[in-house]
């Protein structure tokens, strides 16, 4: 009898220690870490770009695409049901329909940045720079190159083989796609497709893809390094929108450009008179100007009449505010020069406000004794002295030197779920390291960090 | 039987008695190693008796006293003194009945004889001086009764004192055995009585020429009886006063018994032993028929080579440690036959009344049970570190648990103490396996048995007359198993 006893309690012990366990409690993490799969290379997080659900499907909450930059790799996370995310991976053959396939680019070339252009009904484009592109021998110039993935897959699915890739490109230019944004900057209809090369910047119009539509050519110094930080908003407050290209020098001075497109006088009415209106290098701000890293990263921050401010990462330590009225700059730091503070900067809402918090990442802060492994701090915009962060997130388990948390920065609305909108408090922010993307369902910055913000699962069940 | 024997040869004995006459008593007595001297005191007795009868004087009461330094008998004394007398020796005749006056001053004639003194002692005294001449004339001599002499009479028993009648017991004791003297020339019965013997009587006559010499040994008082003890059932044990000594006999049993109470049991496997008091009377006969009942029970007996202390289990109740006897109410039984060490026997019995089942067991080892202890340790052991690694995966997610529940600390998914707890888990749960696989193995092993015991079953009704009986039986040998022959003959 005792035996019996001593196996069944061991059974139900054995059935006690289920591993699987591990995965629902961690279920209920306020902080979901969503790996790369297999084969995504490194800086997995940097290149993060939220999906509006497709009109089709809209009960999914949530999509988040993230790519590889150092080879060839894209997925997209589908939050769909539960809040824990399901990963669908381009396959090979999805990626060589991009022109990323193995025989195509020789396994070079990932993923700079990515922007999504919203199209009618909901539906849209994705847009991929593709800086380091080197097509096969006899198959282009290796110049670099953009493609377009439409979102209009079944069943919610991102349908990679829709990929068009434009006909060639600026072929004088290198580096085509360091940085790609969405806008409308020379008064379209839609969205336009904005490319930064080595020293240029393209806009393409989302229906062209056998050329570009124009360019805004040579202002660019010539790059002591390859890269190259892109802004599109209306930030002189005249109906269009500007391009705010940022350019760190490493080892000088970092600047950053707005680019402004007008009517060309002498062919109003034709789309090529479209030209480079205006090419104004911002200086630095007062304090520092020496900071190679100025520039590094931009944010545009929408202020009210169509107005918008620019925030860039100047690292080692620093971030600013550029207001468009012409106010004093406001400067955001965590102390640290040896933080790489302002590589990465984001507008959050992470207190569910309503109101966006200024993200700045410090790539090489120390957490908690372990070296370099990366912070994210979050900053009132307009209130604050801009050394007091509202809350600093890291990664609860640091990884040394090469952690880059918060290599990439972006957040989630779950208010897209019809049924199951949450208003403000659907905010999810997003921070990328080097191997996934952590999802902060509940933050210890909120109005009540208890609380999670992960909508109710029972909605995505309808 | 032989010891009733022995008693019943005694016993005839006495009754035939050891009564040693002389040979003029003519009767059946035990004869006894003759005395020379009393012989020869008789001898010479007669001697003098025949001179006695010549009226040789002298002669005789020489004679007389020549037997009494053979044998002094009080009556020599006398028969000298009354020869003397017929001598006309006077004084020696005086002298002679004062010897035995003393010493026999007891005898019977003791006052005859002291007047018979005094009369011959006047006699013999002076005359006293005359006071004149009338008176100097002699005086008339006494005249004194006749007198004879007497015979004597010897009178022994065994046991001595044995109390002595003349042929009434109305007239009182004559005497006690030892017992010598005369008595009157005429037949005359002895009665002889003496306590826890039978009482003896016997006619002699007595003659004053002849010493006449009676020994008679007395029989002891009781008798055996006789008994008969018949029963329905023969052969059974017979039993008297003492079952614990064992059967005297078996029915139809005759023999003696002592007189008095008795207790007699009459027993048979099969049947109630039969319990009868008895009143046995000497020198009588009776016969007890007994009935016995067949017994309610049949007998279930277990023994086998090395069954010693095995236990007999019947209808899942242990009754005894074997070898052993266990009585059985009539129907169907389940027999269970453990030892420690062996196989278990397991048969079913239809017991019928007076039924006598042997079961002979031949047992059968349990394999060892070593490889069952070493799974069973190794399970043990196993599942000891399953838990403890167990609790070490639970602690992880208890900690991770907690971490997720405080809002000050962002735990992750991505963390890695859960690959720690799932390797705890992980660990677990292959010890927990391996602890449950060996507990199976253990378990396997301890249950595992060997060659079945076997028994020879032998079943005999006790009511029913033996017959010669040939069975077969199973059996078990290390090398394998078959079928032994087993026979009543």
């Amino acid at each position: 009898m005792r035996r019996t006893i001593l196996a069944f309690s061991a059974l139900a012990l054995a059935a006690g220690c289920d591993p699987g366990d591990f995965n629902s409690v961690l279920d209920k993490a306020p902080v979901q870490y969503i790996s790369a799969p297999d084969g995504f290379g490194s800086n997995v997080g940097r290149t993060l770009l939220p999906l509006a659900p497709p009109a089709d499907k809209p009960k999914m909450a949530a999509r988040l695409l993230f790519a590889g930059t150092d080879k060839p790799s894209l997925a997209v996370a589908d939050f769909d049901g539960n809040g824990k995310a399901q990963i669908q991976t381009a396959s090979s053959d999805d990626l060589g329909a991009l022109g990323l396939g193995a025989d195509q680019s020789q396994g070079q070339g990932g993923i700079s940045s990515a922007a999504w252009l919203s199209g009618a009904g909901g539906t849209g484009t994705i847009l991929l720079g593709i800086p380091d592109f080197v097509p096969p021998q006899g198959q282009g110039t290796p110049a670099g190159r953009v493609a377009f993935l439409k979102l209009v897959g079944d069943a919610g699915k991102i349908d990679f083989e829709s990929a068009q890739i434009p006909a060639d490109g600026p072929v004088t230019e290198d580096h085509f796609g360091l940085a790609v944004a969405s806008g409308r900057v020379t008064q379209a209809a839609a969205d336009e497709a904005i490319v930064v090369s080595d020293n240029g910047v393209h806009v393409l119009g989302v229906t062209t893809t056998t050329a570009v539509s124009t360019t805004c050519m040579g202002f660019l110094p010539t790059p002591a390094d390859l890269r190259r930080s892109l802004a599109v908003a209306d930030f002189l407050a005249g109906g269009n929108q500007e391009i705010a290209v940022g350019l760190p020098v490493k080892g000088g001075t970092g600047q950053v450009f707005k680019v402004q497109y007008g009517i060309n006088p002498a062919t109003p009415t034709a789309p090529a008179g479209l030209f480079c209106a205006s090419k104004q290098g911002v200086p630095n701000p007062v304090g520092n100007p020496a900071v190679g890293g100025f520039g590094t990263a931009l944010v545009a921050v929408p202020r009210g009449a169509g107005q918008a401010d620019l925030v860039v990462g100047a690292p080692p330590d620093r971030a600013y505010l550029l207001y468009s009225d012409g106010r004093t700059p406001k400067m955001f730091t965590n102390g640290d020069p040896m933080s790489e503070f302002g590589q990465r900067v984001a507008l959050i809402d992470i207190d569910g406000d309503g109101i966006e918090e200024l993200a700045v990442t410090a790539l090489q802060a120390n957490v908690a004794g372990t070296q370099k492994a990366g912070k994210v701090y979050f900053y009132k915009l307009d209130t604050g002295d801009g050394t007091t962060p509202i809350a600093v997130v890291n990664d609860s388990n640091p990884i040394a030197n090469t952690g880059f948390f918060g290599i990439g920065l972006a957040e989630l609305e779950f208010n897209s779920s019809r049924a199951c909108a949450k208003g403000k408090d659907a905010h999810v922010p997003v921070v990328g390291d080097d191997m996934g993307i952590f999802t902060f369902f509940r933050f210890a910055g909120a109005a009540d960090p208890t609380k999670s913000i992960l909508p109710d699962p029972r909605c995505f069940a309808q | 039987m032989e010891r009733l024997l022995k008693l019943a040869l005694a016993s005839t004995l006495c009754l035939v008695g050891a009564v040693v006459v002389p040979e003029h008593v003519g009767q059946a007595q035990e004869q006894t190693a003759p005395d020379p001297a009393l012989q020869a005191a008789k001898a010479q007795f007669e001697d003098a008796q025949v001179l006695y009868l010549k009226e040789q004087w002298d002669d005789a009461a020489a004679g007389f006293l020549s037997a009494y330094d053979k044998k002094p008998f009080s009556s020599f004394l006398f028969n000298a003194a009354v020869a003397f007398e017929k001598a006309k020796k006077l004084d020696r005749a005086v002298d002679m009945f004062q010897r035995y006056l003393d010493k026999d001053p007891q005898a019977r004639d003791a006052a005859d004889v002291k007047a018979r003194l005094e009369s011959l002692k006047a006699l013999l005294a002076p005359p006293p001086p005359a006071a004149n001449a009338a008176e100097k004339a002699p005086a008339p001599a006494a005249v004194l009764p006749t007198i004879a002499t007497k015979g004597l009479v010897i009178i022994e028993s065994k046991p001595t004192g044995a109390t002595i009648y003349l042929d009434d017991k109305s007239k009182g004791i004559f005497g006690t055995t030892p017992w010598q003297g005369s008595l009157e020339p005429k037949p005359v019965k002895l009665i002889f009585e003496a306590q826890g013997f039978k009482s003896e009587e016997r006619e002699i006559s007595p003659r004053t020429d002849k010493v006449v010499e009676i020994y008679i040994a007395l029989s002891e008082q009781h008798f055996l009886g006789w008994i008969e003890v018949v029963a329905n059932v023969p052969g059974a044990d017979v039993f008297i006063d003492r079952q614990e000594i064992g059967a005297i006999g078996k029915t139809p049993y005759t023999g003696h018994l002592k007189p008095g109470k008795h207790t007699l049991w009459v027993a048979r496997p099969g049947y109630q032993t039969s319990q009868k008091e008895i009143s046995v009377e000497p020198g009588t006969a009776t016969t007890h028929t007994i009935t016995l009942e067949t017994v309610d029970y049949a007998v279930l007996r277990a023994g086998g080579k090395e069954s010693q202390g095995a236990q007999l289990m019947v209808d899942g109740t242990l009754v005894c440690a074997m070898p052993c006897e266990h009585q059985l109410k009539p129907g169907e039984h389940q027999i269970v036959v453990q030892q420690e060490g062996m196989e278990a026997y397991t048969t079913k019995l239809t017991a019928n009344r007076a039924d006598e089942t042997t079961i002979d067991m031949q047992f059968s080892p349990k394999p060892p049970r070593t490889k069952a202890w070493a799974y069973a340790v190794l399970s043990v052991a196993s599942f000891s570190l399953g838990i403890w690694r167990g609790v070490a995966g639970m602690g992880v997610k208890d900690q991770i648990n907690k971490d997720i529940g405080n809002p000050a600390r962002l735990t992750n998914s991505n963390d890695p103490r859960t690959r720690t707890g799932q390797i705890d888990y992980i660990e677990a749960d292959v010890l927990f396996g391996v602890g449950g696989i060996t507990a199976l193995l253990s378990l396997w092993n301890f249950l595992e048995s060997g060659p079945p015991s076997t028994a020879a079953v032998n079943n005999i009704n006790r009511t029913t007359p033996e017959q010669k009986k040939l069975s077969l039986v199973p059996f078990g040998l290390p090398d394998g198993a078959g079928l032994a022959a087993t026979g009543r003959f």
